[in-house]
């Protein structure tokens, strides 16, 4: 696929640290551009959304912008494309990497498999899953319903994140396998940490429904708990927003290698 | 007669002391023959010209009129035509100051041989010393090829040279015609040399000698910086540069190759019009501007753009206009002598395909009229012979149901990236009717998520157990059909002589294209799992496990790609077992899978 980036398409001479511009985020206004540029922006979004899924975590969220504008897109989205495209081609060597950090024999079945996830929300709603630390789960989403506040985005990143590690947790026991519980999963706001471990409703998030209710029921019963965390220790942050090329290189290299 | 002047200065990254020529340039206007020659002053240009013009009065071609810039040496050389010693009464015509127009010919003589020139220098690879050393060799040889061009004069179709001379040059033969940059061997051994001394070496071919026989040719030589000229060559047919030696400085302007020329290969109208449109998009904005200005891209039939790759658009110096002029000129004086090599500039394929766009998919008309089709029809054979009699059965055509919906089928061709030639046999399951042919609850199958793969991936590698990679040949055609689906298909194209006349195709199983093939597929491989003893996971479909005593193996589906994971003599077991019900390929040791590499460093664990 690389070489197929390589030969059918039009690289900038430029090689970009990170797959978009730091702090921007694509505007949707602008001159639509010809159907034939068009189908060569299409096919290069359909190759990289593959890409993000299967080898490259770290362009998610530059590839969850393009992909909202497979109709209508503009010059700067093809810009953008061929950004992605170039950062995908020179760090060709680097990929999704499965690190678990303990051994198994391959026959206990009592052996506490362990599960945790981080999720931020910024632009959009990215969270993480390992299993055993090794990277699992990495997606940038855009939040199905508008929020009213940043605790109320958290909750949402939060309740995609509980739904991957919940279906982790099924598989894994679907094989006879047992997983460690409570899984444990990480969020860098306060608010929504205290309003997953709490039944509290009323202030500002008495119209939030019954999705937080699901993570209540699931921390009453022992499978799940919330924690925080400071946010700069936030790989999730990288599926949110389009980060620094500091903060997106020290995350990256904990995906990627 | 047309004359014009043009000097040639020492360029400053040249070391070498080169000689600064004056190349002048006369063009007939009836014929249009250019005719360039050479000069280290410009007042040495007055005799020569005399000269010449009292040789044509005497073959009964006398010049009357002359234009040429008003300057001080063509002043001088009017009073010496028109003076005593030569007296010739030519009529000379002076252009007005600032007006070059009116000496357009001469201007224009230019610019033509020097473009040629620049083709020629570009299709021989010479480096930017040689370029520059052997100028005048180029322009002489450009123009006598120019002279060579069929043109029609007076209802009179015949070289420029005829129209003016009335006869071609000595050398003008088909025999003789050589193209610039030849190699060639040029004999040296004197007899008195010793015994075993090489015999000749190896020279250049810059021009003809116009005052020899027509076999005559000038040889350069890059190591002695000699020209000789001789008849006595032994002809190399390849270049005396090679391509690898070019040696060019690199251009460092931001230049790139516009192939707009070439886009004309597009005879459609519709076409045309995108193209029209994309360049109109190109100007409307800078940035658009700019991207129309980097993509050096060819718009095929279908409208898909061919981008050069980047590691053959780095070298600036493709120019890709200068190749179709090349290309075009290497026709022109090749009639029938073949070098192909003058005519491949800057094209090579290297170690797989030159680009990816040549792996793509191709239809049945379209290779039997290719220059692969013995290959292609091969692979056509072989995928026939695993299909018939198995996957259908042959029924009278009287059978049939009245009113039944006839399939039919296309072949389609690819080229996989492993450079093997794949033909696969696809029902067009688009004219399936709904209820009948199928249902519509069985047209997508489940794969697995990638979630999935990933937690196997890393379950085996927290136990260290063998990942493989075990791939079901013809995947689609183990599906069966549910009890009421009768589905008659039409003999495929190519065997339509071969196979019995009057039959049609009662399909057995769901060949490819067939909207329930996914699911039937599925179907099958969920009945393969339980006959070795797997059991699926109630959570994703298509990941199946097993438990016994050496511990969890695993499996998971991707369509025909499995992949299993266990321990080493449990992953053998398996694929035996698998192996005696299916057809399977053993890929051994995961390396790649969904078209993603894999790297396993068991040690980093």
């Amino acid at each position: 696929m690389i070489q197929s980036f390589q030969d059918e398409f039009n690289l900038p001479n430029k090689i970009p640290i990170t797959p978009a511009v730091p702090n921007t985020s694509l505007s949707h206004v602008g001159e639509v551009i010809s159907n034939s540029m068009m189908s060569y922006y299409r096919k290069g979004v359909g190759k990289l959304l593959h890409m993000c899924r299967f080898t490259k975590p770290s362009i998610q969220n530059a590839v969850r912008d393009l992909s909202r504008r497979v109709k209508g897109a503009t010059i700067e989205h093809i810009d953008a494309m061929q950004r992605v495209t170039n950062y995908c081609v020179a760090a060709k060597d680097k990929g999704w990497v499965l690190r678990p950090k303990r051994t198994w024999n391959g026959k206990d079945k009592s052996f506490a498999f362990l599960l945790d996830g981080k999720s931020d929300s910024d632009y959009a709603v990215g969270y993480v899953g390992y299993l055993e630390g090794s990277l699992i789960v990495a997606r940038s989403v855009v939040q199905k319903r508008s929020a009213l506040s940043t605790t109320e985005v958290e909750m949402y990143a939060l309740v995609s994140c509980v739904q991957d590690m919940i279906y982790l947790k099924q598989l894994l026991e679907s094989m006879g396998l047992t997983v460690k519980t409570p899984i444990i999963i990480r969020v860098d706001n306060k608010g929504t940490v205290d309003l997953a471990n709490g039944w509290s409703t009323g202030g500002n998030l008495k119209h939030v429904e019954v999705r937080q209710l699901l993570i209540r029921d699931l921390r009453e019963e022992g499978i799940l708990r919330v924690e925080w965390f400071p946010g700069a220790e936030n790989e999730s942050d990288i599926f949110t927003k389009n980060t620094t090329s500091q903060m997106f290189q020290k995350h990256a290299s904990l995906l990627e290698a | 007669m047309f004359i014009d002047i043009l000097p040639f200065k020492q360029p400053s990254d040249i070391k070498d002391k080169l000689r600064n020529l004056n190349w002048l340039i006369c063009v007939d206007e009836f014929s249009g023959l250019i005719q360039s020659s050479f000069y280290d002053k410009k007042s040495s240009i007055g005799a020569a010209l005399c000269n010449y013009w009292v040789d044509s009065k005497a073959k009964g071609k006398p010049v009357t009129r002359v234009r040429l810039d008003n300057s001080g040496e063509n002043k001088a050389l009017e009073t010496l035509a028109n003076g005593p010693q030569f007296a010739l009464g030519i009529h000379f015509e002076f252009t007005a100051r600032r007006t070059p127009q009116q000496n357009s010919l001469a201007e224009r003589g230019f610019t033509t041989i020097l473009f040629r020139a620049k083709a020629i220098m570009h299709a021989t690879y010479l480096s930017h010393y040689w370029k520059y050393f052997l100028r005048n060799e180029v322009f002489m040889y450009a123009s006598m090829m120019h002279g060579l061009e069929m043109v029609e004069r007076n209802g009179s179709f015949k070289s420029r040279y005829e129209h003016h001379h009335d006869v071609l040059p000595k050398w003008a033969k088909a025999g003789n015609l050589k193209s610039f940059g030849e190699a060639g061997v040029v004999k040296s051994i004197q007899p008195t040399d010793a015994k075993l001394n090489y015999r000749g070496s190896k020279y250049m071919f810059i021009g003809y000698s116009n005052k020899h026989s027509g076999d005559t040719v000038r040889m350069f030589c890059a190591k002695q910086k000699s020209v000789i000229v001789t008849r006595d060559v032994v002809w190399l047919n390849k270049m005396y540069f090679p391509l690898t030696d070019q040696g060019e400085e690199s251009v460092s302007d931001d230049r790139v190759p516009v192939i707009e020329d070439s886009v004309s290969v597009t005879d459609d109208v519709d076409e045309d019009n995108d193209v029209e449109a994309d360049r109109e998009q190109g100007n409307s904005s800078d940035q658009a501007n700019r991207l129309s200005n980097v993509t050096p891209a060819v718009v095929t039939r279908s409208g898909r753009r061919v981008v050069l790759p980047r590691r053959y658009r780095d070298n600036d110096d493709n120019d890709v206009a200068a190749t179709v002029v090349s290309n075009y000129y290497a026709q022109l004086m090749m009639h029938d002598l073949t070098s192909n090599e003058v005519c491949l500039v800057g094209v090579g394929i290297r170690g797989g395909y030159f680009n990816t766009n040549e792996v793509h998919t191709m239809t049945y008309k379209e290779e039997m009229a290719s220059d692969e089709r013995v290959e292609w029809k091969e692979a056509i054979n072989k995928e026939w012979n695993q299909l018939d009699q198995r996957v259908w059965k042959y029924v009278d055509r009287d059978q049939v149901p009245a009113g039944t919906t006839m399939l039919d089928s296309v072949w389609v061709l690819k080229k996989k990236s492993n450079r093997k030639k794949k033909a696969r046999l696809n029902a067009r399951g688009f004219k399936q009717i709904e209820g009948k042919h199928y249902d519509n609850s069985n047209i997508s199958s489940p794969t697995v998520s990638e979630v999935s793969i990933r937690v196997i991936l890393t379950l085996a590698l927290m136990a260290n157990m063998a990942i493989h990679v075990v791939d079901i040949q013809g995947a689609f055609l183990h599906g069966e059909f549910s009890d009421d689906e009768n589905l008659f298909m039409e003999i495929p194209e190519g065997f339509k002589d071969t196979c019995p006349a009057n039959k049609v195709l009662l399909l057995l199983r769901t060949i490819y294209g067939l909207k329930q093939a996914a699911k039937a597929f599925w179907k099958f491989l969920l009945g393969l799992m339980k006959s070795i003893g797997c059991r699926r996971s109630n959570v994703d479909n298509c990941v199946y496990y097993k438990w016994d005593e050496s511990g969890l193996s695993l499996l998971a589906s991707w369509v025909d790609d499995l992949i299993v994971a266990g321990e080493e003599d449990t992953v053998s077991h398996q694929k035996s077992k698998l192996k005696k019900i299916v057809p399977i390929d053993d890929c051994g040791n995961m390396d790649e899978y969904v078209g993603c590499k894999v790297d396993i460093d068991r040690d980093e664990r």
